[in-house]
C-alpha cells in the first residue's frame, strides 16, 4: 500500500515536473552535469562494455579526468537534494545537505586512512566544497527570486 | 509529504553512492612477459645454465625484470670473472657489465662538543663528520672454490609494449596473451659472459626470448591472504591478521611491468614495439 502511495506520488511529481519551468532548472543543474561527467568519464576513463575510452585520442589534463566528473556529479546530487525539498532552507533540507557534504568529504579522507577503498586526492576535497558552495549559490538565487515574486504579489 | 521527501532524498543519494562507488580510484594493471630459452633447467624457482666449471642462475621476476645473475664456480680451483669482457645484448644492441664506474660510500657522524661548562649548565654543538670511501669498479672478480658471487644485471623492459591487439586496460573477461616465436619475438636478449678458468678463457651464452606479452587487471595478478600475527605481537591496537598481497604466478622465466590507468602516470604512456 505504501509503495503504491509512493509511486503514484512520484508519478505526479514527474508529472508536475514536466509542466512547469522547474524543467529547465532540473535539466541545467541536475541532468546536464550528469550527462557531461558521465561522458568525460566514459570517454577518458572507459566504462566496463562500453570502451568508449578507446575512441578518443585526446589526453585533457589530469584534473579533468579525475576530477571533474566527481564534481559535477556532486553538483547534481546536491541540485536534486534541493529540488526535492523545494528550494527551501527547511530545518530537514538543511540536516540532509550537511549530511552528504560530511559523508562526502569523510569518503575521501577514509581513503586516504585506507579505511575505504580508493585512490585519496586532496583535489577531490577541492571540487566537492567547490561544488558545494555553487550549489548553496544555486539555492541562495533561488530563493531571492522565489522573495521578489512574493513582494511583486503583494 | 516530509516523509516521501525524506524517502526521495535517500534514493537520490543511493543513486549516486552508487555512480561515486563505481567511478572507484585509479587502478592498477600489469604487462607480464614471459621469457623462454630453448637449453634451460629450471631447479629450485631459478633458472640454471651448467656447464663443467660454473653455474649461472636467473631470476627475471621483478618490475621491469630483473636480467641480473648469481655465477656458481663448482670446480675446486678459482675462478675469473672477466667483467670487462661480458655484455648484455638485448634485440642486437650491447651493453657493458663494466663500465669502470667508481662506487662511494659515505658515513656521516654527528660528534658533540662541549663548549661551556660554566656553573652546572653544560652547553654543546655537534660538529659532522663525513667519512667517505670511493671503490672503483673491477674489470675481473674471482669467484674462489666452491663459492658464488650475485652480478647486478640489467633492467629488460623500461616502457610498456604497445599494440593494437593488446587492451592496455582490459576487464578480466578481455584478457588475451600475444604468443611469439623467436623469429617474430619483440625482445630477443642474452648474456655473453667470459670467465677464465685453469688459465683457459671460456664464454658461455645465456639466450632468451618473449614468448608471450599479456596485460593483467591487478585482481589478476595478485592474491590476498590474511597472517595471523604472533601472539606477543597482537596489543589492544594491533590487528589479529594482516592482509598480504602476493603474485598468483610468480616464475623465474617470468618477468612484469607495473602501470596504472592514470593519466599522469608516465609508466603507461611509453609505447615501443622494440627495446
Amino acid at each position: 500500500m505504501l509503495l503504491k502511495v509512493f509511486i503514484f506520488e512520484l508519478h505526479l511529481n514527474i508529472l508536475n515536473l514536466m509542466n512547469s519551468k522547474s524543467f529547465l532548472k532540473v535539466s541545467v543543474h541536475i541532468i546536464l552535469p550528469l550527462i557531461i561527467g558521465t561522458l568525460i568519464y566514459a570517454f577518458f576513463r572507459g566504462i566496463p562494455l562500453i570502451n568508449m575510452h578507446r575512441w578518443s585520442d585526446l589526453n585533457p589534463p589530469h584534473f579533468i579526468i579525475y576530477n571533474l566528473p566527481d564534481a559535477l556529479w556532486f553538483y547534481a546530487l546536491l541540485s536534486s537534494v534541493m529540488f526535492i525539498w523545494e528550494y527551501k532552507t527547511s530545518k530537514n533540507f538543511i540536516r540532509w545537505f550537511v549530511l552528504i557534504v560530511l559523508l562526502c568529504l569523510l569518503s575521501e579522507l577514509f581513503q586516504q586512512l585506507k579505511l575505504i577503498p580508493g585512490t585519496f586526492d586532496y583535489k577531490d576535497l577541492i571540487v566537492y566544497v567547490i561544488a558545494a558552495l555553487l550549489s548553496l549559490l544555486q539555492l541562495s538565487k533561488s530563493n531571492n527570486n522565489y522573495y521578489s515574486k512574493q513582494k511583486i504579489t503583494l | 509529504m516530509k516523509k516521501s521527501k525524506n524517502l526521495y532524498t535517500v534514493l537520490i543519494i543511493i543513486l549516486f553512492s552508487g555512480l561515486f562507488a563505481g567511478s572507484g580510484g585509479v587502478k592498477n594493471y600489469y604487462q607480464v612477459y614471459n621469457a623462454v630459452n630453448e637449453n634451460v633447467n629450471v631447479v629450485d624457482n631459478n633458472i640454471v645454465f651448467e656447464d663443467n666449471y660454473c653455474k649461472i642462475v636467473y631470476n627475471l621476476f621483478a618490475d621491469g625484470g630483473d636480467f641480473g645473475f648469481t655465477i656458481y664456480n663448482k670446480t675446486t680451483r678459482d675462478i675469473v670473472l672477466n667483467v670487462d669482457k661480458s655484455y648484455f645484448v638485448i634485440n642486437g644492441l650491447v651493453y657493458d657489465y663494466y663500465q669502470n664506474r667508481v662506487f662511494s660510500t659515505t658515513n656521516t657522524s654527528k660528534i658533540p662538543v662541549q663548549v661551556n661548562s660554566s656553573g652546572t649548565k653544560k652547553t654543546y654543538i655537534t660538529t659532522t663528520s663525513v667519512n667517505s670511501v670511493d671503490t672503483p669498479e673491477q674489470a675481473s672478480l674471482t669467484i674462489p672454490a666452491n663459492t658464488h658471487r650475485n652480478i647486478n644485471g640489467y633492467q629488460l623492459v623500461s616502457r610498456l609494449y604497445s599494440t593494437c591487439d593488446l587492451l592496455k586496460y582490459p576487464k578480466p573477461s578481455e584478457v588475451k596473451a600475444l604468443t611469439f616465436t623467436k623469429a617474430n619475438s619483440p625482445f630477443v636478449f642474452y648474456n655473453i659472459i667470459n670467465y677464465t678458468v685453469d688459465g683457459v678463457s671460456r664464454t658461455v651464452e645465456n639466450n632468451f626470448y618473449i614468448s608471450q606479452i599479456t596485460n593483467l587487471p591487478e585482481k589478476m595478478m595478485l592474491t590476498k591472504f590474511k597472517t595471523t600475527n604472533c601472539p606477543d605481537e597482537t596489543g589492544p591496537f594491533s590487528p589479529k591478521s594482516i592482509d598480504i598481497y602476493v603474485f598468483k604466478d610468480a616464475s623465474p622465466n617470468s618477468f612484469f611491468y607495473k602501470y596504472t590507468n592514470s593519466a599522469t602516470d608516465p609508466r603507461n604512456t611509453g609505447i615501443s614495439n622494440k627495446h
